[in-house]
């Protein structure tokens, strides 16, 4: 197998490589999607299954849709280097210089470093029993660094107000007269992805109790199945918000912060869960954060407010 | 190894090989609709023949089922992308005079 | 002395090239690709620090990676957005989302 996984990390590099200096900017992107991808497989490779599920729908898959439909938007001329041009030839050798001598001192230190004996995930795996979930990497997100993914969730919405104050005025919300969305596949791709992607999305969320998913997978993957309605143009972009979507966005922090709350007085400390319900609450939790999450990232691809089934 | 396993490895390296085919197409051939010929075809081809081969590896209907859906869900997904990216090539063919 | 592995070796180059084409490239999204490009080579890194624990891989770096690409994709969601209207406002209004 060192042969594949050399082959591997070499076709990473190249990419990466070729995402940073590419000529077009649009080749630029593309290249940076298949390294998402190619990432995907390594860290599979590398036992991080979850990790890979993740990096593949939300690294490569709505981050590579969101470049490319910044990249669809900008005016012609702004989409290639001629009004930004790369650093005059001196920086670039200095740069260059620069960043060598920067990756061989990491990679020294990569190779020099050594594991230390006391790692905190040995605690977390030996308490694990007590977590509610059989999933090592669920556990810690909800159960032990629980705060880490409450504030997480806050960050994503606040990314989520900032880019909708900043695109607000640039929306367009009248019906989309979009190219090649009236191909009579469309209706095919409409109908039978969408369903299979919920599906799919929804039994992530479950899995990530036992095996390889969570909510972020799982909510990346809702909130691709919104993407492909849009891009189908059976949703459209909506200047307001209904409050039945706001109260989505927030489910997630709402009801993490609830459960916190509530186990207060029983528990003696914020967001510790008595022993026999820990199960149910981290499930319940998981799904409200997944859903929190695919309307936040269908926002953000939309950037709208809101978002309407369109009159035909 | 058993016989079901020199099948699966032959179905394997067949797969391979219709994968390469097709990215020979897509390096080689001069405009996007025989690039897109290239890679539907036979990438799809090998996509099942690599599917069927693991499918065998793995001795059990349930996986064998889950990669059949697998592969007919990226046959759908291909034909899709590959009618778009078509029809978007002949749409801007036919404003553009530049060669394709 | 131990062959490298080759993920670390990626990993390095994964942040060298982050490194460079964020001080090379001035175009906006070029440089939020480079920022992401740096990014990918922590995550790698910190994968490959998870799988030192003996008796698994280590949860904790798995999930600081997972919460990293969420984090990644909100904050390069919010930069992408920064892009459009800077871009957009240097050449007056024009209507819609598309050209």
């Amino acid at each position: 197998m060192i042969l594949f996984d050399g082959v591997l990390a070499l076709l990473i590099v190249v990419l990466a490589w070729r995402c940073v200096t590419a000529g077009d900017l649009y080749l630029g992107i593309v290249v940076f999607i298949v390294m998402g991808l190619m990432l995907a497989l390594s860290w599979a490779r590398l036992d991080a299954p979850d990790l890979a599920l993740a990096e593949a729908a939300i690294g490569a898959g709505l981050l590579g849709v969101l470049l490319l439909s910044t990249w669809r938007a900008l005016p012609g001329h702004r989409r290639q280097d001629r009004d930004h041009p790369p650093a005059r030839k001196a920086v670039r050798w200095l740069a260059g210089v620069a960043s060598v001598a920067f990756g061989l001192v990491m990679a020294a230190l990569l190779h020099a470093l050594q594991p230390d004996e006391d790692a905190a995930g040995a605690l977390a795996l030996g308490r694990l029993t007590e977590a509610g979930v059989e999933q090592p990497v669920t556990a810690v997100l909800l159960n032990f660094r629980s705060y880490d993914t409450l504030l997480e969730m806050g960050v994503l919405l606040m990314a989520l107000i900032g880019a909708l104050l900043a695109r607000t005025p640039l929306a367009p919300y009248g019906a989309a007269t979009d190219d090649g969305t009236d191909s009579p596949l469309i209706p095919v791709l409409a109908t039978t992805f969408t369903p299979l992607l919920l599906l799919v999305g929804a039994f992530l969320v479950w899995a990530g109790a036992y095996g390889p998913g969570g909510a972020f997978q799982g909510g990346a993957v809702l909130g691709g199945a919104g993407v492909v309605l849009v891009l189908c143009n059976r949703l459209q972009g909506a200047p307001e918000a209904g409050i039945l979507l706001r109260l989505l966005l927030v489910l997630g922090v709402k009801v993490f912060i609830l459960a916190g709350l509530l186990m207060l007085p029983l528990e003696g400390a914020f967001m510790a869960y008595p022993p026999g319900l820990t199960y149910p609450i981290m499930i319940a939790i998981e799904f409200c954060l997944a859903t929190s999450i695919a309307v936040s990232l269908l926002l953000l691809f939309t950037g709208t407010h809101g978002v309407r089934v369109p009159e035909r | 190894m058993s016989i079901s396993a020199w099948l699966a490895a032959l179905l394997i390296v067949a797969g391979t090989g219709f994968f390469f085919a097709g990215t020979m197409g897509l390096l080689r051939f001069p405009d996007v609709f025989s690039r897109l010929h290239a890679l539907t075809k036979a990438d799809n081809t090998g996509l099942g023949l690599v599917a069927a081969g693991v499918a065998l590896l793995h001795q059990s209907w349930r996986h064998a089922a889950l990669i059949t859906v697998i592969w007919l869900l990226a046959l759908a997904a291909s034909s899709i992308a590959c009618h778009l990216v078509a029809r978007d090539a002949l749409a801007r063919g036919e404003q553009r005079e530049e060669k394709p | 002395m131990t062959l490298p592995d080759p993920f670390a070796l990626a990993a390095a180059a994964l942040l060298a090239l982050g490194f460079y084409g964020f001080v090379v490239q001035r175009h906006p999204l070029r440089r939020l690709l480079a920022i992401n490009v740096f990014g990918n080579g922590v995550f790698m890194t910190l994968i490959l620090v998870a799988r030192w624990m003996p008796g698994g891989p280590d949860p904790i770096p798995h999930a600081m990676v997972l919460t990293g690409i969420v984090i990644a994709v909100s904050a390069t969601a919010m930069g992408l957005a920064l892009v459009r209207r800077d871009l957009r406002q240097g050449d007056g209004k024009d209507g819609g989302d598309r050209d």
